[in-house]
C-alpha cells in the first residue's frame, strides 16, 4: 500500500471508530442499532482485511475472495442501515410505510436486476458488476425515499436527512468508481482503492456532522384517522381532482386560428 | 458503440438521475405547504369551477368578430388581451383549486392506517397529467393562440360538467370541519 493509501485508511480507520464511539455514547445505538452495526463491520473488514494484505499482498486468490466476501457482508449491512432510516422517516406513518417500503424495496430490486443484467455477469467482471448493482440499488431507493417523503409532505429530521443524503452520495460516487474499474480492471484497481477511500472519508464525516445537535425525544407518533375516511373519501376526491383535470381539458377543444 | 459503452452510459444516466432526484428531493419546498400554512386555512376548493362556460365564452370567436366590426383594430387587440389575463386568471384559480384539494387527499392519507396503492396511483397520475395540461395551456394563451373559441356542441356537455364539478365540490365543502379534525391531529 502507498503511503499515501495508507494514510486515508488509517483516517478512516479513526473517524469511524471515534463516530462509533461517540455514537455508543449518546446511546444512539438504541435509535440506530443497524447503522451501528454496519460502522462495527466496516471497521472489522478494514482491519481484517489490512492483515491478510499485509501478510499474503493484494493480488492472491484469498485476498481476493477474503475481499469481496467481506464486501457482500458489508453491502448487506449497509443495506440494512439504509433501511433503518426509512423506517425512522416513515414508519410512524403506518399506511404510507406500508405502500413506501414495497416500493421502495421493489424499485431497489429493479435497479440490481437491470444493471447486473445489462452489465453481464462473467466471473472476473461478474462480482464488480454486482457490487455496482447493488450500490445503484441502494442510491436509487434512499433518492426515492426522499422523493417519496417530499411528495407526502412527511418532514425528514435530522440526523435522518444527512445520513440519507450522504448514503445516497456515497453510494452514487461508489458507482462511477466501480465502472471504471470493470472498464480498466488491473490498471485503475489502485486508483479505485484511493478514490473509494477519500469517499468514504467524506461520508463518514457526513455522518459525524448528521449528529452534531444534541439527540431530541422522539417526535410523537401522530393520531391517525379512522380507515373508513380514506376509504370514503379519498376515491370521492380523486373523482374531483379527475373532474377538474377534464374541465381544464375542454380549453383544448376550443379551436384556435391565429388571429 | 459496443455494449460496454452503452452499459457505461446507462449507468452514467441512472447515477445523474439518482443524483438530480436526490437535490430535487432535498430542496426545500417554496409553496404554501413548506411555509407551514396551517391546514384550517386552506380553503375547501370551490368557487371556481363554476365559471367555464363564462370563461370558453371569453374565447369565444364570435366576440371578437363582434368586437372588430363595431370597433376598430386597437379595441380588438384590447379586449382580447384582456380575455387573455382573465382566463390566465382563471386557470392559476383553478390550479390552486386543484392543489389544495391534492394536499388535504395527501395529508389524509399520511394520517391513514392503510392506504390503497391503486388510489394513490390515480392520484399521482392525475396531478402529473393536470400540470402537464397547464403548462402546455398557459404556454398557448401566453403565445398567443387559444383566444378564439368553438364551443358548437360543448354547451350541454359543458353544463353536465360544471353540474358535477360544484356537486363535488359541495360534498367536499361540507368536509371542511374534517381539515381542521385532521389539522389538529397532525
Amino acid at each position: 500500500m502507498a503511503s499515501a493509501e495508507k494514510t486515508i485508511w488509517l483516517l478512516d480507520l479513526c473517524v469511524q471508530l471515534v463516530l462509533l464511539m461517540f455514537l455508543v455514547s449518546r446511546r444512539e445505538h438504541r435509535r440506530f442499532p443497524a447503522f451501528c452495526s454496519y460502522l462495527a463491520i466496516n471497521l472489522l473488514q478494514g482491519i481484517t482485511l489490512a492483515a491478510l494484505f499485509s501478510v499474503s499482498g493484494f493480488v492472491t486468490r484469498a485476498a481476493w475472495i477474503m475481499g469481496w466476501g467481506s464486501q457482500a457482508v458489508v453491502t448487506a449491512a449497509r443495506v440494512l442501515a439504509v433501511g433503518e432510516i426509512f423506517r425512522h422517516v416513515l414508519g410512524r406513518y403506518q399506511g404510507v410505510w406500508a405502500l413506501g417500503w414495497r416500493l421502495l424495496g421493489g424499485l431497489g430490486v429493479l435497479v440490481l436486476v437491470a444493471a447486473a443484467g445489462f452489465g453481464g455477469l462473467d466471473l472476473r467482471a461478474g462480482v464488480v458488476t454486482l457490487d455496482l448493482g447493488s450500490e445503484l440499488a441502494i442510491a436509487a431507493a434512499t433518492a426515492g425515499l426522499f422523493a417519496f417523503a417530499k411528495y407526502y409532505e412527511v418532514v425528514v429530521e435530522e440526523p435522518m436527512r444527512t445520513m440519507g443524503a450522504a448514503f445516497c452520495l456515497y453510494s452514487c460516487s461508489y458507482v462511477l468508481n466501480d465502472l471504471l474499474l470493470k472498464h480498466y480492471l488491473v490498471n485503475y484497481q489502485n486508483v479505485w482503492n484511493l478514490v473509494g477511500m477519500v469517499a468514504f472519508f467524506a461520508t463518514v464525516c457526513l455522518w459525524g456532522w448528521a449528529f452534531r445537535a444534541p439527540m431530541r425525544s422522539e417526535t410523537p407518533k401522530p393520531v391517525l384517522l379512522q380507515p373508513d375516511i380514506y376509504r370514503n373519501l379519498i376515491p370521492e376526491m380523486n373523482r374531483s381532482l379527475a373532474d377538474l383535470n377534464e374541465q381544464l381539458s375542454h380549453f383544448w377543444n376550443v379551436r384556435s386560428p391565429r388571429t | 458503440m459496443n455494449s460496454f459503452g452503452i452499459y457505461f452510459i446507462l449507468i452514467v444516466i441512472a447515477v445523474a438521475g439518482v443524483g438530480a432526484l436526490l437535490l430535487w428531493s432535498l430542496r426545500p419546498r417554496k409553496d404554501r405547504a413548506a411555509a407551514g400554512v396551517p391546514l384550517e386555512e386552506i380553503e375547501v376548493p370551490g368557487g371556481h369551477a363554476t365559471y367555464l362556460p363564462q370563461m370558453l365564452q371569453a374565447l369565444h370567436a364570435a366576440d371578437l368578430a363582434f368586437v372588430a366590426s363595431r370597433g376598430d383594430a386597437a379595441l380588438g387587440r384590447t379586449v382580447k388581451r384582456e380575455r387573455r389575463r382573465v382566463v390566465l386568471g382563471y386557470l392559476e384559480a383553478m390550479r390552486g383549486d386543484f392543489e389544495r384539494l391534492l394536499r388535504l387527499a395527501r395529508v389524509i392519507a399520511v394520517l391513514s392506517p392503510e392506504i390503497a396503492p391503486a388510489q394513490e396511483w390515480e392520484r399521482l397520475r392525475l396531478s402529473i397529467w393536470f400540470s402537464l395540461n397547464y403548462f402546455l395551456l398557459t404556454t398557448r394563451l401566453r403565445i398567443g393562440f387559444g383566444i378564439a373559441a368553438q364551443l358548437n356542441g360543448l354547451g350541454l356537455e359543458i353544463s353536465d360538467l360544471t353540474m358535477r364539478v360544484e356537486r363535488a365540490m359541495q360534498e367536499l365543502g361540507e368536509r371542511a370541519a374534517l381539515a381542521t379534525e385532521i389539522a389538529s391531529a397532525l
